[in-house]
């Protein structure tokens, strides 16, 4: 399982993907809290949850068929228990977060070389500073080092908290947990408009017995309410465009931050359509304020008329509503970034779902060992009932965020004030399904599950899908035969299991065509009336239907040694059928693709985890570490070129797609050109000829790149383009140790992956040669053996950098220690019994990270605008690192 | 027991409705959902006539093309417009050089086949004469477009139908029938009364009638045949198409204009051109006086790719011509054809 932050900015989300990506489409698991269905789980404070199973082989996902191809992520909160005293729990932290590891760009004299350095080698004369930079006689004597962007915008300490009381406990009849908590988070980037993010969380978690008889239980009801309320506010990151991290890494440091009235300096006539990056971000990027509810709600009612018998019944409900305002006032950086108009918006949405389950379970339970356990339900299921509004004005009489409010604008205006509203899209399931638990004393067992789901995305005829799965298992160390092992191999079993999972999680209406309105215009007599023409810009594909994901799983768990010592091995093969893409086409069709189901992907691998536990005396102690493997490959695109083109433009302005799906490739994988070094000397131009001894780059000049002509012709062009990286990493792992002597604990974690590359640029290579550089410039080429990697400097778009090449791509090992923290049980020294624990601690999250990767942080969660790329670092909002102080307190 | 499980085969059987499943978009418009009302199929209309403009990049319009590659026109344009002069030179610059034709003519026949195909579901029709005019209004273009892909490409697969399927050429006769059956269809529905000034340019009886005389000829000519077959019907008759023309000549109105040189709105401009005042010449305008337009290619004014690029690229080159436009001067015309 590989989870990666979509940024490092508070309260951002995680792209999380179980066994590797099945999809160019949406590859995220289905969570399952409490039984509800929900898109993701960060509104859950972590204090709140009492347990996570994670599902990834198909058998045991099975019985959340619908959605479950991707695996799934079943959370349980924290529930009392019957006949407990009440326990009231404090957990609370405070801390301090800081940037980890800083960029280091070139200062003002290292950069002035270099501009000078690509003029030079164009043959041109140096630039004439005094002229184009202002206060130029401090930048050359070297007094002012220029600006630092980065240090600019950042915070320093920036705080976060956590607190959260939790209340549970139970009578007879009845079991009660309550949990209220607080956290708040500031970002450790974009000072004076730092992100920051605050969240409230209620939870009321209650079960009651109505009827019971000495035996068993009659009738039992129960609900698990959970509320979330979250407030934030960030900057812009993520993609070219629109990006504060890559804005301060790029501007060059010849502007001040500031001019000498304390407004925001003006871009300067070394590069005019270089504005000042801290005005552009708190002008148009830090002004904003999103706010979210979320209430998920499941109440229950389980009857049992016979023992063994179970009707249970459940409706899950979630509702959530959001609101999102941001102000960009009126702003005037330079004569080409400027604004003479204040603009507001202002957009609420609201939606809802439901859940609505009903089983019945009958155990049966021989004599001699049998044990039968069947269960037959259905679900229905109807979400993204929802709906959007969302208004943009200008010129509000108010000039700030607090009062943006779209009645502060008076006027409309008909080139910018603009309204939209629009429907979620619903979405609805309905599943039966049906289960076979067998188990003969613990030693045989097997489960069949078989469920049918209707999805409302596909035409009717198609919408029905059947998935399968059985699972089996051995637990040969309770063969007698095996009883003599039994003194250091106290449990081993042997499991196996096959099914499929469905996912359907693409667009609605594949099967409709969508009528066109634009680019179709037709005129009569007034040529400059539109007589708007209509079309139908795809053609249905009524046959679309759900993915399939086919998993093949054989296990092993074991004890060994007294039960000190547990091993788990995983083995599979997950097989997305029926994937999604687009169609091949004749052009004669007159009309665009549909969609298909028309590609297969593979992943393969193994998860091995292995854990250790003992005591000595007081002290007890454990370690465990995990690890996977996983290998993605697309085995399938049916249509003319097998390929599913990533986007241009993604690296920087004019760069060629750079990252695709394609048949016998990893899913994303990176798409350039191989370069074997820099041409040193015209000699080594000469000389670098195909079999037929024609020149392969004869435009070249020493200090150029040369790239790898793969495919043996006289040309350098995409027909020698190959795989230059791959972001999916090979291995994932983990590794956990801790300690606990009288009160004292420690522990520590760590996680990292291995075999992944990264592609990482912060420049805007071919339409801003002014922008700055990170310091591994200076192992350019500047000279016959200076350098046979990064080829000369140039001060227009050369090939060297424009090209997509291996440049750009870095390794993306890492292992980051996670956490560490030590603490200790204030209990053993008070004598007071009313507290069941007293720990105070301290901890470091994001301690320290070893890797080669020369970006801020190798977890790098930008996917390029797509759903299916990944690994693409523009400049990425990092993970701070963070320095906790935490009680623990249980009353 | 007994009223759980009465309530859980209630909710069983709500399951198990069918419909329960059905959705509909309800920010765009899809197939099911439009073609619904005669606004809805003159809107598609639309979206058929405006294939005929090749916005931005004329040169692989079967006009521009067929004007380049005929004896009364060099290439023309300047150094680094090698593409152009490889037409007028019947060479090829690139792998599917005239892919943009193909496609062009495609789509309109794949919105004809849809507007086609979808007026059963049509409701609300002002009158059977409405229908029947839009109806012959499809029929046209799909007739007009294959009959400009016979013109560029020989024969071609012959799609009558939105669902997608991989057809070979299909033979001259096959094309050319199909054409002479839609074409009589048309002719045989479409109204006899003028069309409101709005609708300029818009295929008519009279259109029809004026292109199957055409088709017919190209037809006969090329294929050395006498009669066009025409699927499931009788053969369409030199007779016949004779009896189509003297009713446009008769009944349609349409007649040539005194003088040739006022079809052109430059001859307007009499009193800054010489030639026009010296040769009495007055623009005949684009309604009513002009009886020679029996269908035209609408352009718009409003920049991007709505106006028309022809007069762009074959307007004189790079020069202040006035009142002739400013262009690129492709197609200069063969001093061969004036002489002549």
């Amino acid at each position: 399982m590989q989870i990666v932050k979509t940024s490092g900015q508070p309260g951002s989300g995680y792209r999380i993907n179980i066994r590797g990506l099945g999809t160019t489409g949406d590859a995220s698991p289905l969570f399952i809290v409490d039984g509800v269905p929900v898109e993701d789980i960060e509104f859950l404070n972590p204090s709140e949850i009492e347990s996570i199973d994670i599902l990834k082989d198909a058998a045991s996902a099975a019985i959340y068929g619908s959605r479950s191809a991707n695996g799934v992520v079943l959370v349980t909160t924290k529930s009392g228990k019957f006949e407990s005293k009440p326990t009231i729990t404090y957990d609370g932290y405070y801390g301090v977060q800081n940037l980890f590891k800083k960029v280091p760009t070139l200062n003002a004299q290292e950069y002035a070389t270099m501009m000078n350095e690509a003029r030079m080698n164009d043959g041109l004369k140096p630039f004439d500073f005094a002229a184009l930079v202002p206060d130029w006689e401090q930048y050359e004597s070297g007094d002012n080092k220029g600006t630092d962007w980065l240090d600019e915008v950042l915070v320093n300490d920036a705080p976060v908290q956590n607190h959260a009381v939790g209340i549970a406990g139970g009578t007879e009849k009845s079991n009660y947990s309550l949990g209220f908590s607080y956290t708040s988070q500031d970002g450790i980037l974009g000072k004076p408009v730092a992100s920051s993010y605050e969240r409230y969380n209620v939870r009321i978690n209650t079960e009651h017995i109505i009827f019971e008889n000495d035996n068993y239980t009659i009738l039992k009801v129960g609900e698990t309410f959970a509320y979330s309320s979250i407030e934030k506010s960030g900057i812009a990151t993520g993609g070219m465009y629109s990006n504060t991290i890559r804005n301060v890494l790029s501007t060059h440091p010849f502007m001040p931050v500031y001019d000498e009235n304390g407004e925001f300096h003006d871009a300067i006539p070394w590069d005019i359509r270089v504005p000042n990056p801290v005005g552009i971000m708190v002008y148009t990027q830090g002004n904003n304020v999103s706010e979210s509810n979320k209430l998920i709600a499941n109440g229950y009612v389980e009857f049992q008329p016979l023992n063994g018998l179970k009707l249970r019944s459940s409706f899950g409900y979630d509702f959530s509503s959001g609101s999102y305002r941001s102000y960009t006032p009126e702003y005037n950086l330079s004569e080409r970034h400027f604004r003479d108009y204040s603009s507001t918006t202002h957009s609420l949405s609201r939606g809802r779902g439901y859940n609505f389950e009903n089983t019945i379970n009958y155990v049966f339970e021989s004599k001699s060992g049998n044990s039968v356990d069947l269960l037959a339900g259905t679900t229905v299921q109807k979400n993204n009932i929802g709906e959007s509004i969302s208004g943009t004005n200008i010129n509000s009489i108010f000039d700030d965020l607090e009062h943006a409010y779209l009645s502060n604008s008076t006027t409309i205006d008909p080139a910018r004030t603009i309204l939209d509203s629009y429907p979620w899209g619903e979405n609805m399931l309905l599943s039966y399904f049906g289960r076979v638990n067998y188990d003969y004393n613990e030693k045989y067992m097997a489960t069949l599950v078989m469920r049918a789901d209707g999805s409302s995305k596909f035409a009717e005829g198609n919408r029905w899908g059947y998935f399968p799965s059985v699972a089996a298992g051995w637990v040969a160390s309770s063969e007698d035969f095996l009883s003599v092992t039994r003194g250091w191999l106290p449990y081993f079993k042997i499991r196996a299991s096959w099914g499929q999972n469905g996912n359907q999680n693409i667009s609605p209406f594949q099967y409709l065509s969508t009528i066109s309105f634009s680019g179709a215009d037709h005129f009569g007599i007034d040529k400059k009336e539109r007589l708007t023409g209509a079309y139908p810009n795809i053609l249905p594909n009524p046959e679309v239907t759900w993915e399939t994901s086919e998993q093949l799983n054989v296990g092993v768990d074991a004890r060994i040694l007294d039960d000190n010592f547990s091993l788990n091995f995983d083995w599979y093969i997950k097989t997305t059928k029926d994937w999604l893409v687009a169609a091949p086409t004749l052009a004669s069709y007159g009309t665009g693709a549909p969609y298909i189901n028309g590609g297969d992907v593979e992943n393969r691998g193994f998860e091995l985890s292995l854990s250790w536990r003992d005591k000595i005396g007081d002290f007890s102690y454990f370690a465990s570490a995990n690890v996977a493997h996983n290998e993605n490959k697309v085995t399938r695109i049916d249509n003319y070129e097998k390929i599913i083109h990533g986007p241009i433009n993604v690296l920087a302005d004019l760069t060629s797609e750079m990252f695709r799906a394609e048949e016998g490739y990893p899913i994303g994988y990176f798409w350039g050109y191989k370069t074997d070094g820099i041409f040193q000397n015209e000699e080594e131009v000469q000389s670098y000829v195909n079999s037929e001894g024609e020149m392969i780059q004869p435009d070249a000049e020493p200090g150029d790149v040369r790239f790898v002509n793969t495919n043996g012709d006289n040309v350098i062009n995409d027909d020698d383009k190959v795989m230059i990286g791959d972001p999916n990493p090979d291995y994932t792992f983990g590794i956990n140790l801790g300690a606990d002597y009288k009160g004292f604990d420690f522990s520590i974690s760590a996680s990292g992956v291995a075999g992944n590359q990264i592609i990482r640029s912060y420049r805007d290579f071919a339409i801003f040669p002014t922008h700055n550089f990170t310091t591994d410039i200076f192992n350019r080429w500047h000279g016959e053996g200076t350098s046979n990697r990064l080829p000369k400097l140039s001060t227009s778009s050369s090939k060297n950098f424009s090209n997509i090449s291996d440049l750009y791509v870095e390794d993306a090992d890492y292992l980051r220690i996670t956490n560490f923290s030590v603490g200790y049980d204030f209990k053993n020294l008070i004598r007071a019994n009313y507290f069941g624990k007293l720990r105070a601690y301290i901890a470091v999250q994001n301690l320290y990270t070893f890797t080669e990767y020369s970006g801020m942080d190798p977890e790098v969660g930008y996917s390029g605008g797509t759903t299916f790329g990944s690994g693409i670092d523009l400049g990425f909002y990092p993970s701070p690192r963070t320095v906790l102080f935490g009680v623990n307190i249980e009353l | 027991m007994k009223k759980i499980i009465y309530i859980l085969s209630i909710a069983l059987i709500v399951s198990s409705c069918s419909d329960y499943l059905d959705s509909e978009p309800m920010t765009s418009k899809v197939n099911t959902n439009f073609y619904q009302t005669p606004a809805d199929i003159e809107e598609s209309l639309n979206g058929i006539y405006s294939l005929l403009n090749p916005g931005l990049d004329p040169f692989m319009h079967s006009f521009f093309v067929s004007e380049l590659m005929s004896d009364d026109r060099f290439a023309g344009g300047g150094g680094v417009d090698a593409k152009i002069q490889a037409i007028a030179e019947f060479e090829n610059f690139a792998n599917d050089m005239y892919l943009q034709s193909w496609e062009d003519n495609y789509s309109g026949i794949f919105r004809a086949n849809m507007l086609l195909e979808s007026l059963p579901q049509v409701e609300n029709w002002e009158s059977e004469a409405q229908k029947n005019r839009y109806k012959g209004e499809a029929l046209f273009m799909r007739a007009y477009y294959y009959f400009d892909l016979a013109r560029m490409f020989g024969t071609v697969p012959l799609v009558l139908a939105t669902e997608p399927q991989n057809l070979p050429k299909a033979s001259p006769e096959e094309l050319f029938g199909q054409i002479a059956k839609d074409l009589r269809e048309a002719i045989e529905i479409m109204p006899d009364d003028p069309y409101s000034p709005e609708d300029i340019g818009r295929a008519t009886k009279w259109a029809a009638q004026g292109m199957m005389a055409r088709i017919f000829l190209f037809y006969t000519g090329v294929y050395d045949q006498s009669t066009i077959p025409v699927p499931e019907e009788e053969e369409m008759t030199k007779s016949e198409v004779i009896a189509y023309v003297d009713n446009c000549v008769t009944k349609s109105g349409h007649e040539l204009v005194d003088d040739y040189r006022n079809l052109w709105p430059y001859s307007y401009a009499t009193e800054d051109y010489s030639y026009a005042a010296d040769n009495n010449l007055s623009w005949v305008g684009e309604e009513g006086d002009n009886t020679e337009a029996m269908f035209s290619i609408r352009f718009g004014a409003l920049g991007s790719g709505t106006h028309n690029t022809f007069n762009l690229y074959f307007g004189l080159r790079m020069q202040n011509t006035y009142p002739f436009g400013y262009g690129w001067g492709f197609g200069p015309v063969n001093p061969q054809l004036w002489d002549e």
